[in-house]
């Protein structure tokens, strides 16, 4: 009888609106906001390797070429505004943008992909803000309470947003895979593995495109040989991301 | 049974599966799953009517450390009530035959949580192999060992002497 009771909670629980389930969630990371994040600094630590003089991680590798390739999309676009609008004064991109660090609560990634900050709606958080981990964008806000956000990632399969690999001037709807992985279907170009994968301009939420993953895999499309499938994989390493920082638009300077 | 000891033990498996196991991922972010290792523990060395409550509690707190609330409640809760019973018949004291408890546990709970989340309208493409196959694999190996531990601070005897 016990057992009987048990599972029709369980299933009371498994269709109940997801808007309840999330503030279940929300308030677990919260309460143990700072065993959790403990557990996630040993492990971060504990990852840590020795690093050659004359060398960096492939973790500082990937923050700083992120971030290469974000300034010069930043420079290709302030350049495209002075050759088409040389009389119009305009805010570079990036001034507009305001950067609010958090710290990751807990990492899941598998059947979805999302996280928690120790950031909510006092700091400013809002639904549909993008979270940049080690200089590229990792997901958007999907939740968020007074003290603490959920962020869906980019590879969850309820994600999707606009995206194009670098050097392709069209954006096309980059959906989430789930367990790490996000796909572009349908692409008339063969992107390279390795190339990076640039998040479109959204107004209000992202002023400029922004490095959103890399490049694993391009197959033919199994129905229209002629297009292309792009598996994207993220720009940095998740498991040892230790902090994001959130994209809060600003009034222009 | 020491329902405390039981909740604090809950809650450290919670904390610990939420970042620190990360430390022994294997392969592609293959993890041990303390959370299968307790329901196996407590279904083997409890009697039936706590096992049906933790197997549940157990589920709870790994929903709840997860990403949507239910789907592991359930599959736990089965699943452990069911070693349990078994447990009756066919006790489960050697390492290796715990091992093997452990391995099969986590595969048919990853199966109905898998089939659970589908039937929540949840998309869940990625690696299944990882959760139905390596998970509970890599489980299985450590698993045991950990009951000692966790059997000293449940104040549960694993070894009783034999009888002649």
């Amino acid at each position: 009888m016990l057992f009987v009771w048990l599972l029709l909670a369980g299933f009371i629980f498994l269709f109940a609106p997801q808007g309840i389930t999330n503030k279940v969630h929300l308030a677990f990371a919260r309460t143990f906001e700072w065993p959790l994040s403990l557990g996630r600094m040993v492990y971060l630590g504990s990852g840590t390797t020795r690093a050659l003089p004359d060398a960096v991680s492939q973790q500082k590798y990937n923050q700083l070429y992120n971030h290469l390739l974000n300034v010069t999309a930043q420079r290709n676009q302030a350049q495209r505004q002075v050759e088409y609008l040389a009389r119009l004064r305009s805010a570079p991109a990036w001034e507009r943008m305001a950067f609010l660090p958090a710290e990751v609560i807990t990492l899941s990634v598998g059947a979805q992909d999302e996280l928690f900050i120790n950031r909510g709606t006092e700091d400013g958080v809002v639904k549909g803000q993008f979270v940049l981990g080690d200089n590229s964008v990792v997901g958007v806000i999907s939740d968020a309470a007074l003290r603490t956000a959920q962020v869906r990632l980019l590879t969850d399969p309820g994600s999707t947003v606009a995206a194009r690999p670098l050097g392709v001037d069209t954006g096309r709807l980059m959906q989430g895979l789930g367990g790490g992985r996000a796909t572009i279907r349908l692409m008339k170009e063969k992107v390279e593995p390795g190339n990076r994968i640039m998040a479109c301009a959204k107004p209000g939420f992202l002023d400029c495109d922004m490095v959103a993953g890399v490049v694993t895999a391009c197959e033919r499309n199994a129905t229209s040989p002629l297009l292309w499938d792009i598996t994207v994989a993220p720009a940095c390493d998740m498991n040892k991301l230790g902090g994001v920082a959130i994209i809060v638009m600003g009034a222009p300077k | 049974m020491h329902w405390v000891r039981f909740v604090i033990l809950l809650l450290v498996a919670a904390m610990l599966q939420a970042g620190f196991v990360g430390t022994f991922a294997v392969g592609q972010n293959v993890v041990p799953d303390l959370f299968l290792i307790m329901v196996v523990f407590f279904a083997v060395y409890c009697d039936p009517y706590d096992a049906v409550i933790i197997s549940f509690a157990v589920g709870f707190a790994a929903d709840i450390a997860g990403s949507t609330i239910g789907p592991h409640m359930i599959s736990f809760g089965v699943v452990g009530t069911v070693l349990s019973d078994l447990n009756r018949f066919m006790a489960l004291r050697k390492m290796s035959y715990q091992a093997v408890a452990i391995f099969l546990t986590g595969t048919l709970a990853s199966i109905l949580t898998h089939l659970l989340a589908g039937l929540q309208g949840q998309q869940s493409l990625g690696g299944p192999q990882t959760s139905v196959l390596w998970g509970p694999l890599y489980s299985a190996i450590i698993g045991p060992f950990l009951f000692l531990p966790a059997a000293w601070w449940m104040r549960i005897r694993l070894f009783r002497p034999a009888r002649y």
